[in-house]
């Protein structure tokens, strides 16, 4: 393993909030669209919608400093208590579970849960690597786990699909594509936990 | 302790091991995955947890409960506005990568964090900058320090407390200096107007018995016919005082009276030192602190120190009159730097050049009262200025010689008039 000094938050910011500001919007509307009636998809997009905006600002804010003056002026005051709101609460978390809710009610096949949960993890870590400033190379020992579990996605969502396939080459198919991922992420995931394993 | 390096030793700190925020994220996309399969009964949620699932299956148990960090400090003194910075070493495990950051105390500017990747090498060091924003003694804060897993699931935090270090003073620039015309008999490097073994040509006049033969001026000689000798002007040195008026603190924060006062205070305290003069110092705040004239490296630290750590405020001080001989040295340079907006400080001037002393008085009022738009509020901001002009007025016309700076410039501008030639010094 190679060692070193770096200066963390050099890493090009810009960038990688823009990144997040595309996944964001892309998740949302991925969930959201079409639109549905009743009240529950309602509160969930205007939710979602709202912490994908506050989690962008708080990695936005991230390196702004809390201002500390307790007798500053009102605006100051309020600003203070809107920065400290904002990182007060993991928006994040809150928009995954708003965009799986609104999941639950749109009427496409499994493959768009699928696609959605690629969307969700990529957005998860884009969101890790902004807030800690770190490179996207810092997630490689994770590949291998991530690939595992992309596996067990497909696999997931095959098994969803066969009820919904008719008989014939194409169920055939989706079986074989299931039990082939199945069988690659077992491969993926054993020597990690082997080496952890060991670790301990 | 120190140890053979005169650095400090490592201190084992207890680690505070917790999930990282994106193992919460991960945490929270799995449990609502799994939830909403179960209650749908739609595997694909399953599905979508899975990835999450797994990576936090790989979360360890085995972490370091202490962590091995030596904490000390690039430089020994400390001004305002210079960046300075904290040096850093972790002893940690190969495989964990720290990020070392500085939570900043009030009045402390930090630099970036620093990520310190896994290396073979069992100790590592990080610089961490950071400027103090203004004058005074102030904390630093803490060195934080992160450890994070190769599978960034896991964070362990550790707060070393920085020590409470001593802000110097920005010391004005201040290449020129004051210089009276009598000088005490003192070796100094001041040329003189007596005449003495100087370097500095003073004139030439005619020989008699018991002059040395070496400083015969030979021209002068040849064109008269009679021996002639150069004279040269004696070197003395100058006792300067400085007061520094510590009673107002007013203005925009950053360029406040005090900071303009200490500031300047310090950059004649460097001047005068520099060219071996004597210097004393006064500061007129809550209660009187002096230190008599001297020289050298360290009456300068000592100087500098009390500017630092006096107190300050508007609190009744003693008159200046009783201050013991030894503070205030008769032919002294007396040198003021004050807003003047405190009556006895503006008396104790008065009083002061009643005794015999040069004063120069540098005001560094920088703000004056907002009036809002009444009538009887800007009649009292117009009264307020009249006064603050009468105030030196008076001083000028019982020869204080009164001159502003405003901090943005160096100090040399608003003494130019008095550095270019010797200042005439009353009896």
């Amino acid at each position: 393993m190679t060692g070193g000094t770096s200066r963390a938050g050099g890493y090009p910011r810009l960038p990688a909030l823009i990144v997040i500001a595309v996944l964001t919007g892309a998740v949302i509307g991925w969930a959201a669209l079409p639109g549905r009636p009743g009240t529950l998809p309602a509160i969930a997009v205007i939710g979602a919608i709202v912490a994908g905006l506050a989690s962008l600002a708080q990695l936005t804010l991230a390196g702004v400093p809390t201002p500390r003056d307790v007798h500053g002026s009102l605006p100051q005051r309020i600003s203070a208590s809107f920065v400290g709101s904002l990182r007060a609460i993991p928006w994040a978390e809150v928009m995954t579970v708003a965009v799986l809710v609104l999941e639950v009610r749109h009427p496409a096949r499994p493959w768009h849960t699928g696609l959605l949960g690629v969307a969700l993890l990529g957005y998860l870590c884009a969101v890790h690597l902004v807030e800690t400033g770190a490179r996207a190379s810092v997630l490689r020992p994770q590949m291998a786990l991530v690939a595992a579990g992309l596996g067990l996605l497909a696999l997931a969502v095959g098994a969803a699909a066969v009820p919904l396939l008719p008989a014939g080459s194409i169920s055939a198919i989706v079986r074989v594509v299931a039990v082939a991922a199945a069988v690659v992420a077992g491969v993926l995931v054993l020597p990690v936990w082997l080496r952890s394993d060991r670790r301990r | 302790m120190p140890d053979q390096h005169g650095r400090p030793r490592f201190r084992q700190l207890a680690v505070g091991w917790g999930l990282s925020a994106h193992a919460r994220r991960l945490l929270t996309l799995a449990l609502a995955g799994l939830v909403l399969a179960v209650a749908t009964g739609r595997p694909e949620f399953a599905g979508v947890a899975a990835p999450a699932v797994l990576l936090l299956a790989t979360i360890r148990r085995t972490r370091p409960a202490q962590l091995g960090v030596r904490v000390s400090l690039a430089d020994t003194q400390f001004v305002e506005g210079t960046e300075s910075a904290v040096i850093v070493d972790v002893a940690a495990p190969g495989e964990f990568e720290a990020d070392i950051r500085i939570e900043p105390g009030d009045g402390i500017a930090a630099g970036s964090a620093v990520r310190l990747r896994p290396a073979d090498k069992p100790e590592r060091a990080a610089q961490l900058a950071f400027t103090p924003e203004r004058w005074g003694a102030r904390p630093l804060g803490l060195v934080l320090v992160t450890l994070r897993d190769p599978y960034r699931l896991t964070e362990g935090h550790v707060a070393v407390a920085l020590p409470r270090v001593d802000c110097r003073p920005l010391p004005a620039q201040l290449a020129s200096s004051v210089v009276l015309s009598r000088l005490p008999s003192r070796l100094g490097e001041h040329a003189a107007r007596a005449a003495g073994d100087g370097s500095e040509f003073a004139g030439v006049r005619e020989f008699v018995p018991g002059d040395r033969q070496r400083r015969i001026n030979w021209p002068a000689t040849t064109r008269t016919g009679t021996l002639h000798l150069s004279t040269f002007a004696a070197e003395r040195t100058q006792n300067t005082v400085v007061i520094a008026d510590a009673t107002a603190d007013v203005g925009e924060p950053g360029s406040t009276s005090l900071d303009l006062v200490l500031r300047g205070a310090a950059g004649a305290i460097t001047r005068y030192l520099a060219q071996r003069d004597r210097v004393g110092l006064i500061i007129f705040g809550s209660r009187l602190t002096w230190i008599g004239p001297g020289q050298g490296q360290r009456h300068y630290h000592r100087l500098i120190d009390l500017l630092v750590s006096s107190p300050f405020g508007w609190e009744p001080a003693a008159a200046l009159t009783r201050l013991p001989r030894a503070a205030l040295p008769s032919g002294a340079l007396i040198i003021v730097f004050s807003p003047l907006l405190d009556p006895r400080l503006v008396e104790a001037v008065r009083d002061l050049r009643e005794r015999g002393f040069s004063v120069l008085v540098i005001d560094v009022l920088n703000a004056e009262p907002r009036p809002d738009r009444s009538m009887l509020s800007v009649l009292a901001g117009r009264m307020w200025r009249l006064e603050q002009e009468a105030i030196r007025f008076s001083l000028t016309q019982i020869g204080v010689p009164v001159v502003h700076w405003d901090g943005t410039t160096s100090l040399d501008e608003p003494l130019a008039s008095y550095t270019r030639r010797v200042m005439v010094a009353h009896r």
